[in-house]
């Protein structure tokens, strides 16, 4: 027939998204999970974490609580700000001597585009 | 559950009240002794039949805990600042990573005070509860944290950090940076502290510690001292800790800290073990004992020109952990004022007359007792001017041997100097701003002072100007133990030609007098 589908497009629909979820983030607008460790906590959004990585996916399936309090062990604060950061954002800086640590916490977070494929968790049992 | 006192109490206290309106200002204390017990008692029931609670701990493999925030922020500064930061009517902790049966003993810990745990599990429990902050056992384990690694204050306060207080004698352990938040409590603790009688030589002594923040060994000082704190877990039932208590050891010099320089590992200080063992092992204490150590008076000496000694309550943990290490490695804290000070009792005028006095023919013996003046530092000094001495005061004080046995005195309290112990570690500049500082009526003072210098020289690879002001610190405490301990090993071979009363501890001079 003659209906002809349209297709819209908004080329800036990705930046858009990193923006306002970034936004979200700074003003801890609808944060639903806090994560802890070290003492220190830090919000964000399930569905952020969810959507990139699946330990996380996985841990927030099992409880599913209003707002869930992560306590991870064995974290550093710098580091799980910087694996927030690099899920916000997509990017992030860590400096060279913190990278394999970096690395090696990602991976147990399993978080995507960090940590590939088997990433190994040593402590956590978790599997989705 | 309510027993019955509390029912009693209250028409009582109403009474009282009244009373009190009436008559003006007296207030009574009303009080139930067996409050607390029956707090703990109530919270252990309500948590066997989950009743009120209001959060779920999630572990490992989906075991869950319920628990009330309340007790859990009571008993973590953790969980109270996260905890602040949530508030919503039931909510999970997720601990991915941790064990059920570690979560089950920190439960039981919080809400009873006490666990019992197998050997094998205790690692882990104390790991997470180093993690998680409870009180008691948190704190125990934060000295293990190595120089590099920050340091907690309990408190639900954000987060600081801290280089955390290393202790050359614990080994490394990987601690990862943590926060120390201002705890609640700890005004009252610390007034409970305050309390906590000690007598002034052992506050002195925690008070030189302090000036040294040498504080690993204070706190166990205090845990000594202090039966008070019941919020402090007396130690951990397994560790195998040298229970020995160490007795404030009070030389006979008075100077009190020199012993708890422990500066070999062997001395009963040993930092971790005993931290173990010791119930001050929360930060509260140096908060309160910086305080209380503020008004302690110096009771044993006379001080002329020192002004009393400031211990700031202040800048808890931030420098004094880095002086933890300080107490354990020659190291200067360049705010402290010099001990061997305290023992100057003359004036620069008495010196400087009595150096006339010598330029003018008297013999440096005399002008020394006519002034007041050590006469050793009146030699030295004049010795120094170059004015030749009418009856140089034979250096013949020399009482010889002891050169011999200055390096092993040295030796015996290097241990953990990191000079060379056997070198000499006399300065003659040194001796001489220390006898500049010797008080007039004793050699003791004086050699003790010197003692000091000496001690300070050999930690303090830098020498000092020797002029400088007697202000500028440049002995520090620590240091001075280590003279201590070498003199009390070294014995009275020394005659003052003064006529003063030496006290044994004089290697310093014998040695000044070898090398000037």
């Amino acid at each position: 027939m003659g209906d002809q589908q349209f297709f819209l497009k908004w080329n800036d629909f990705q930046t858009n998204m990193v923006t306002s979820f970034r936004h979200l983030r700074d003003e801890k607008s609808f944060t639903d999970v806090t994560l802890a460790c070290e003492g220190q906590t830090c919000k964000a959004h399930k569905m952020v974490l969810s959507a990139c990585s699946p330990y996380f996916k996985s841990l927030l399936e099992e409880n599913p609580s209003k707002h869930p309090i992560i306590i991870l062990k064995d974290v550093s604060y710098l580091h799980l700000q910087a694996i927030l950061e690099f899920m916000y954002a997509g990017e992030v800086n860590v400096s060279q001597e913190q990278l394999p640590a970096f690395l090696k916490t990602a991976a147990r977070l399993k978080v995507k585009g960090l940590a590939e494929p088997p990433p190994q968790m040593p402590s956590i049992k978790r599997e989705g | 559950m309510y027993p019955a006192p509390i029912y009693n109490d209250i028409p009582q206290e109403a009474q009282l009240r009244k009373m009190e309106s009436n008559e003006g200002q007296q207030t009574f204390c009303l009080k139930w002794n067996h409050h607390k017990t029956n707090l703990v008692e109530i919270l252990e029931a309500l948590i066997k039949g989950e009743t009120y609670v209001d959060c779920t701990l999630v572990v490992d493999d989906q075991v869950t805990f319920k628990a009330h925030r309340v007790v859990l922020a009571a008993n973590s500064p953790y969980f109270q600042s996260i905890l602040a930061d949530v508030p919503m009517d039931h909510c999970s902790i997720l601990f991915p990573g941790v064990k059920d049966f570690e979560m089950r003993a920190l439960l039981e810990y919080m809400y009873t005070g006490e666990v019992n745990v197998t050997q094998a599990h205790i690692p882990r429990i104390m790991k997470v509860a180093e993690q998680l902050e409870v009180k008691g056992l948190f704190d125990m384990t934060e000295l293990r944290r190595q120089p590099g690694n920050t340091e907690r204050t309990p408190g639900a306060s954000p987060p600081r950090v801290v280089p955390a207080a290393p202790s050359s004698l614990s080994p490394p352990a990987p601690a990862p940076p943590s926060r120390w938040p201002p705890p609640p409590t700890a005004p009252v603790l610390s007034a409970a502290y305050d309390s906590v009688d000690m007598n002034p030589l052992k506050r002195k002594k925690l008070s030189s510690m302090l000036a040294t923040r040498d504080t690993p060994i204070l706190r166990n000082v205090l845990a000594q001292n202090s039966p008070v704190d019941s919020s402090q877990p007396i130690s951990l039932v397994c560790h195998p800790v040298n229970q020995q208590s160490v007795p404030p050891r009070l030389h006979s010099n008075g100077s009190a800290h020199e012993t708890d320089r422990a500066s070999s590992p062997q001395r009963p200080f040993d930092y971790r073990p005993r931290r173990l063992s010791s119930r001050a092992s929360s930060p509260h204490f140096h908060r309160s004992d910086r305080s209380e150590d503020a008004h302690s008076p110096y009771t044993e000496r006379s001080f002329e020109e020192e002004t009393p000694r400031n211990f700031h309550p202040s800048p808890p943990p931030t420098n004094f952990q880095h002086d933890v290490r300080a107490g354990l490695a020659p190291y200067v804290p360049p705010q402290q004022k010099p001990e061997w000070k305290r023992y100057k009792q003359y004036t620069r005028s008495d010196i400087l007359s009595a150096i006339e006095c010598v330029r003018n023919g008297m013999s440096a013996l005399q002008a020394s007792r006519k002034y007041g003046v050590p006469s050793r530092t009146l030699y030295d000094k004049v010795k120094k001017l170059g004015i030749t001495t009418s009856r140089p005061m034979s250096r013949g004080v020399k009482r010889e041997p002891n050169g011999a046995a200055f390096p092993y005195g040295l030796t015996g309290a290097g241990g953990n100097d990191e000079g060379n112990p056997t070198t000499p570690l006399i300065d003659p500049s040194f001796l001489q701003q220390a006898l500049e500082g010797a008080t007039r009526d004793g050699g003791r003072e004086a050699l003790h002072a010197m003692a000091l210098a000496a001690a300070a020289h050999a930690a303090l690879a830098p020498r000092t100007p020797p002029r400088s002001p007697p202000q500028s610190p440049r002995t520090p405490p620590p240091d001075d133990d280590h003279v201590e301990d070498l003199s009390v090993s070294r014995r009275r071979d020394l005659d003052p030609p003064t006529g003063v009363i030496v006290p044994p501890r004089n290697f310093a001079l014998d040695c000044s007098s070898e090398r000037d």
